[in-house]
């Protein structure tokens, strides 16, 4: 299985997939490459499926004497409906845990996109406190300046927009920085779209 | 009741403009209370209508499958409507339903003597929903002790739904946050799991049991989804620079 992991994922750094594909690749291969969870997280995993299917088919059978409409729906049993958990920890989950790890304390967060590199550079030489720069266009990256070490970690590779945009996001909410600089598309249109509820937490600066 | 307070449960139903949608759920309410009370519980049940419409306001009105208490607010909101609810409520334990859903009949109880066996701050959850309606789907909620389970998840996902049982002590000391869809804050029931978790609490599943869930064209949730909202922020963020769980 971590081998077909290792396929898929080399298929994912193909030239000109989309964004999406990428991240249902990635999806794919996170599962395949068992990281995050044991043999014994899938056996207890498969056998609450195995629960909550039963508990589901003896709630339905009440449900349909309580509701009158219920049968409208057509609903008659549960065996053919898909059992989705709720839960997720993927890739995604895992990049930011990495990221909130290696952003831990730092005051100013820089979103930069990769042609905007000077840009970003130039924020950093600026700023006070512990300053740390994102790239979020197509890779997402943390250089993370404590001091006057540069230290670069891959968070998730070949980010797609949506992943990006959700990365900034939480990065935002989990390291609580005072300032926020932002030269980059991505980031710009998170901190535009919830303007009022970052505005209140963080001094923002959109370049 | 008979004013045994520790063995009290309230159930707040929140409506809106359900109209006769609201029956089922109160059948259902009636259904768990009966159980609950052969298992040595005492059960309260309260209707929080916020701005209702007349056909809801009748629907209430004409219930006689058990006791009702009705209060009528003005809030225009999920959040701060639970809040009343809570405030209002007598129980030891408070077990939310939203008006147009289901309970399994044995969730009161079986949440109530999960609880008394827990010996931790608690927030219950069914362990599967079923979703009803234009998409029907199970979905079954994680366990804070499951293999597996990864608090991180929790910032891309909201892993359990609002229709928890707790301690009214949980509901007092972490209220609901309104609303603030033009603001880009929502996802109540979301922002309060986060906030719970910050407070010390955990979230559980009460095996067996299971809510139904009607799937509507134009919910809040839909509304919250259109507007790209975030949940609000709180301390749960501090929580992921931990080692992982």
């Amino acid at each position: 299985m971590r081998a077909a992991a290792r396929l898929v994922s080399g298929l994912m750094r193909l030239p000109g997939l989309g964004g999406r594909t990428v991240a249902r690749l990635r999806g794919f291969a996170w599962r395949l490459s068992g990281e995050g969870r044991t043999a014994e997280d899938e056996a207890a995993r498969k056998a609450r499926d195995v629960s909550a299917r039963a508990a589901a088919a003896r709630g339905l059978a009440e449900f349909r004497t309580l509701d009158p409409w219920f049968d409208e729906t057509g609903l008659a049993d549960v065996s053919g409906l898909k059992l989705r958990r709720s839960d997720r920890f993927g890739p995604v989950s895992a990049a930011l845990r990495r990221a909130i790890a290696d952003l831990h304390g730092v005051d100013h967060l820089v979103f930069f996109e990769a042609a905007r590199l000077k840009d970003a550079d130039d924020v950093a030489a600026g700023a006070e406190g512990r300053v740390a720069l994102v790239a979020t266009e197509g890779v997402c990256v943390v250089t993370s300046p404590a001091g006057p070490v540069v230290r670069f970690a891959e968070v998730l590779p070949r980010a797609s927009e949506d992943e990006a945009r959700l990365l900034v996001e939480m990065l935002i909410r989990a390291v609580v920085p005072r300032r926020i600089t932002v030269v980059d598309r991505i980031a710009r249109r998170v901190v535009e779209r919830h303007a009022s509820a970052i505005e209140r937490n963080h001094r923002v600066d959109l370049r | 009741m008979s004013g045994n307070r520790d063995r009290t449960i309230s159930v707040v139903l929140n409506v809106h403009r359900e109209g006769a949608l609201v029956l089922p759920s109160l059948a259902s309410i009636a259904a768990a209370v009966a159980v609950a009370e052969a298992r040595g519980f005492d059960v309260e049940v309260l209707a929080v209508a916020d701005r209702p419409d007349v056909a809801t306001r009748d629907a209430l009105a004409g219930w006689t499958g058990c006791p009702l208490r009705v209060l009528e607010v003005d809030n225009g909101d999920l959040g701060r409507s639970r809040n009343d609810g809570v405030a209002a409520a007598c129980g030891t334990w408070i077990g939310f339903l939203d008006g147009d859903d289901l309970w399994s009949s044995d969730w009161l109880a079986a949440a109530a003597e999960a609880d008394l066996a827990s010996g931790a701050p608690t927030v219950w959850h069914p362990e599967v929903n079923l979703y009803f309606g234009a998409r029907p789907a199970l979905m079954r909620h994680p366990d804070w002790d499951e293999p597996g389970f990864d608090l991180a998840g929790l910032v891309e996902k909201n892993f359990w739904t609002a229709l928890s049982f707790a301690r009214r002590a949980v509901y007092l000391a972490t209220p609901y946050r309104a609303n603030e869809l033009a603001n880009g804050l929502g996802y109540e029931d979301w922002s309060w799991n986060m906030a719970t978790i910050a407070a010390g609490c955990r979230h559980k599943i009460v095996p067996g049991t299971s809510h139904a869930v009607r799937q509507k064209a134009n919910s809040l949730g839909g509304e919250t989804k259109r507007v790209a909202a975030l949940p609000h922020p709180s301390d749960f963020a501090d929580l992921l620079r931990a080692p992982r769980r």
